[in-house]
């Protein structure tokens, strides 16, 4: 197993290298230059130019590159164009609230998406099996926006049942979760419906397949067919789409944060690139690309735990 | 024993079919339902009718109209005005034109960069097929909005930025699409007689490759608009797609982030969500049409 | 009832008339397609006794495996229905039940599979599960059908699989269905089947996913086991080599029908119906350079459109004409040796 790590890790690196390089680019392409904005607003023009020749930005592209990712490295992720303040402490304020928000998110996603997603597909073209499905289309065809803009509505200022945003002045876990309902269940419902369609196939597809003739003739009982042979093995697929669905998950909780106001990741990322403040952008990015390649090396990982097929290759 | 009708050693063609039995009884119109059918002829209507909007719509969308702000629907609009008294349905339909141009345009730039690049890669490998296949992987990976969002902060918004920023976001999917065919079709041994025979490598793309990657083509088509659709939406209303006058279904939907309008003034928003819904849905349902046509594996 | 007790008796003095181990009467198993009903098995019968050995064979279509699958119940629910006729089976408490009556997932057919009727599939990579090993799968079936505990049941296991010629079997059962070969991962499907120590075993097209050299070694570790055991076989397939060398009777199936049925020295030697003879003259045997391939003329016929007389007469080159219509009968034209056609009716 340490040799397929290993071998995984080697793509890691250079992707993750491109990928910075790519956002320095965008920095340098845009107004200012890069040296003000790792010091920050108040600092004298004279420590800047010295910052600068430090850093060795005048001189060829790659290398001032290799300066930024320095300085990224060492822990200065710079200041922001639009307001100065320092991008490391917003972040460390805001990362948590997204992952909660994600994290709830998934689990509802996970749960309600699966779960009905072999419900489905276990009672093949009745009535609830179609239902499901229209769900679950209805579910991937309307904007995350547009089903938080309904939730609000009906939810917030109709019925008066939960807040319609931002994450509450009093501290305490019922005001967070009172607050995180509605965002989350929006993003879960639209998640869930992805995984509810795809369980389903998964589902269909391995109950297909020969070795499930064969448990039956082995004389075993129904139900540990459907479930050791046949869900097992359909949950293979279904944990990978989950793992490289988790990009849109964080697509979809940037859109959904800025609907309800969620002070996480996701608003801090749409003001900054609406107005155009490059640092910002690219701490955002890399943080979500880094943790993205993370968690995708995690999810091989986990892969070849549970599929021995993927072991030796 | 099975196959084309063997007399001694001649075999006997059948006349072909007229072109409507022939659909008939092809694969496509088996799995057609009656969900499928509406969706198409739904989405064709609205195609047309988008298209045509500066002939068939009732009034300019940018007519302001003060003394008619905010307006419930009537007869004389059907969806009533927004807060500049403009006509919503107006509106409508040529915010569904602009939102339909950016997404249709835009997938079909990327399937032109993923074509190409993708057949080009699979049929020479080499350094070429390495470093795309990586670059591919990097676009795949990425959550689609954050890579529109940075592009968007570089490139500014406006209807052509967003068309190619499409392209580029869109084009990794296709392009494994297609070297993964032209692989396949490598290892073909009627492939290694065209080569053999020197036939160029623009003909094998034309005449061998689109023809058999056309299934999976038109479904990653499909699919690319219907999420092209509910990405522009969802620029746009962010402010970072379509930018205003212009209207689109998604900054129509952002007149809804005041809370008084989401509240009081339904109409001036939920008609264009309702719009994008419907739309997606229908180009799913028949992107899922054609993956039942193009992956028979009896599952539905 | 065509297989009488005198003709057996006739043939082989030896054996005692014991019982019929499987007794299949006109089985009839149709699929209710939107198409239309596809007749995969239309009046089979045929008897099986235990340390006897059968083989289905004809050209893909015929019915063969849906025949098996007909006796093990697994059809597809959805669609696939047996009409007509009854399955009798002798089981080893001594009972003898009509599987046709049963509920396919019921308890009393669930206990018949595995324990008593086995089933060995013809590809060996799609019929394991690919997350389990081989050692799970097969103690499963142990642990389901007999009463042993599982170290017993790990200990048969690995027994089993050094019987079906499996090296190192205490490796082999902590590994996965893709790490074996074609030919190994046969085997342990083999000793899968056998491990509940079944009466019956059908063997559907075991061979054919296998190159020619490993062919032979899994039919005679087949042939071996059946005598080892005193099962009865049923094996399943379109090689009519195979079928020669492996088994005692044959049944040549065409379109859901068998058309000629007899011991297999019979048939192959001496065949009497116009699909058998034209397979048979199909084959090319070795060494025969310069001859002309004898190909049987046409096609299958469409099976939503089949005519209600003999499957065979569009292609038969003696076709009587009464049997476009009529089905032809049954005919014992040598003690033994079945035929269904009008030739010989007169």
């Amino acid at each position: 197993m340490l040799t397929y790590t290993t071998r995984r890790s080697l793509i890691f690196i250079p992707t993750l290298f491109v990928l910075t390089f790519l956002l320095y680019l965008s920095i340098e392409a845009g107004p200012g230059d890069p040296a003000s904005f790792l010091l920050g607003p108040d600092v004298p023009t004279s420590e800047v130019q010295r910052l600068r020749h430090e850093m060795g930005l005048d001189r060829p592209l790659l290398l001032r590159y290799g300066a930024w990712l320095r300085q990224f490295a060492m822990g200065n992720w710079g200041y922001s164009m639009l307001d100065g303040a320092s991008i490391k402490g917003l972040l460390l304020t805001r990362i948590p609230r997204t992952l909660a928000l994600m994290g709830l998110s998934l689990a509802l996603a996970v749960v309600g998406g699966v779960l009905l997603g072999v419900i489905s597909a276990l009672h093949r073209n009745s009535v609830v099996d179609n239902a499901l499905t229209f769900v679950g289309l209805l579910g991937i065809s309307t904007p995350a926006f547009f089903t938080g803009l309904l939730g609000i509505l009906f939810f917030g200022l109709r019925w008066g049942l939960l807040p319609i945003g931002g994450v509450g002045v009093e501290p305490g876990l019922w005001t967070a979760l009172r607050h995180m309902i509605l965002p989350a269940g929006v993003l879960g419902f639209r998640t869930g419906a992805e995984y509810l369609r795809y369980t389903r196939g998964a589902m269909l597809d391995a109950l297909s397949k020969d070795y499930i003739a064969l448990a039956h003739s082995k004389g075993l009982p129904v139900w540990r067919v459907t479930y050791v042979h046949g869900l097992r093995t359909a949950l293979i697929p279904v944990a990978t789409i989950i793992i490289l669905g988790l990009p849109s998950l964080v697509g979809g909780s940037v859109i959904v944060e800025q609907v309800f106001s969620w002070p996480g990741m996701g608003t801090m990322l749409i003001n900054a690139a609406r107005g155009q403040d490059f640092p910002v952008v690219m701490a955002v990015a890399v943080i979500v690309g880094v943790a993205l390649l993370v968690s995708s090396l995690l999810a091989d990982l986990m892969l070849a735990i549970i599929d021995p097929r993927v072991r030796l290759g | 024993m099975e196959g084309a009708t063997a007399e001694g050693a001649r075999i006997t063609w059948q006349r072909r079919p007229p072109l409507l039995e022939r659909f008939r009884s092809s694969k496509y119109y088996q799995s057609l339902t009656w969900i499928t059918a509406t969706s198409i002829i739904f989405f064709v209507f609205v195609v047309a009718v988008s298209t045509c909007a500066p002939l068939v719509a009732p009034y300019n969308p940018s007519t302001v109209n003060l003394k008619e702000r905010v307006a419930a629907p009537s007869a004389q609009h059907w969806l009533g005005t927004d807060n500049l008294g403009r006509d919503m349905f107006t509106r409508l339909l040529f915010g569904t034109r602009s939102s339909l141009i950016v997404s249709i345009g835009g997938v079909l730039l990327a399937g032109v960069i993923g074509l190409v690049i993708g057949a080009i890669s699979g049929y020479y490998g080499g350094l070429f097929d390495q470093i795309w296949l990586r670059v591919s992987e990097i676009f795949m990976s990425f959550p689609s909005l954050v890579l529109l969002l940075v592009f968007v902060a570089v490139m500014g918004p406006s209807m052509l930025n967003i068309i190619v920023i499409f392209a580029i976001t869109k084009w990794a999917t296709l392009y494994r699409l297609v070297r993964a065919q032209i692989f396949s079709l490598r290892e073909e041994e009627f492939v290694e007689a065209l080569r053999a025979l020197d036939i160029k490598f623009v003909s094998i793309v034309f005449n061998h490759l689109i023809p058999n990657t056309l299934g999976p083509l038109a479904v990653w088509f499909t699919l690319e608009v219907a999420s092209g659709i509910i990405q522009e939406a969802g620029l746009s209303f962010l402010g970072l797609g379509i930018q205003p006058p212009m209207p689109s279904l998604g900054n129509l939907l952002s007149a809804a982030q005041d809370l008084r309008i989401l509240r009081d003034y339904p109409w001036l928003w939920i008609a264009p969500g309702l719009a994008v819904a419907f739309i997606t849905l229908a180009i799913n349902f028949i992107g899922d049409w054609m993956r039942d046509v193009s992956d028979p594996r009896g599952t539905r | 009832m065509y297989q009488t007790h005198a003709a057996q008796d006739e043939r082989d003095l030896t054996m005692n008339s014991e019982p019929e181990l499987l007794s299949v009467r006109n089985l009839k198993t149709y699929f209710h397609t939107y198409r239309g009903i596809v007749k995969a098995v239309d009046g089979v019968s045929f008897d099986l006794r235990r340390n006897r050995s059968l083989g289905l064979v004809g050209e893909t279509g015929s019915g063969k495996s849906m025949t098996a699958f007909s006796i093990m119940r697994l059809l597809p629910a959805k669609t696939a229905r047996i009409e007509e006729g009854s399955i009798l089976f002798r089981a080893q408490n001594g009972e003898t039940v009509d599987l046709t009556k049963l509920d396919p997932f019921g308890s009393r057919m669930r206990g018949l599979r595995g324990r008593e009727i086995a089933l060995i599939f013809q590809d060996s990579l799609s019929a394991m599960n690919p997350v389990y090993t081989i050692g799970f799968q097969i103690t499963e079936n142990i642990l389901q059908n007999s009463e042993v505990s599982r170290k017993q049941a790990r200990d048969l296991a690995i027994e089993l699989l050094q019987q079906v010629g499996i090296n190192a079997p205490e490796k082999r059962i902590r590994q996965y269905p893709h790490e074996l070969s074609g030919g190994m991962r046969q085997r342990a499907l083999i000793a899968l089947a056998l491990s509940a120590r079944p009466s019956l075993l059908i063997a559907d097209e075991p061979t054919t996913a296998l190159d020619v050299t490993v062919q032979a070694q899994i039919l005679r570790l087949i042939r071996d086991l059946q005598r080892d055991t005193e099962m009865g076989l049923i094996l399943i397939t379109h090689d009519m080599g195979v079928i020669a060398q492996t088994v005692d009777d044959v049944a040549v199936m065409y379109m859901g029908d068998i058309m000629e049925y007899g011991d297999v020295y019979t048939v192959f030697g001496n065949p009497k119906h116009p699909y058998t003879i034209k397979l048979i003259e199909s084959i090319i045997p070795l060494g025969s350079r310069g001859k002309e391939l004898q190909p049987i003329a046409g096609s299958i016929p469409d099976p939503l459109q089949l005519n209600p007389g003999c499957k065979f007469y569009s292609r038969c080159p003696w076709r009587q004409p009464e049997s476009e219509q009529q089905p032809p009968p049954m005919i014992e034209i040598e003690p033994g040796h079945f035929v269904k056609c009008a030739l010989y009716a007169r």
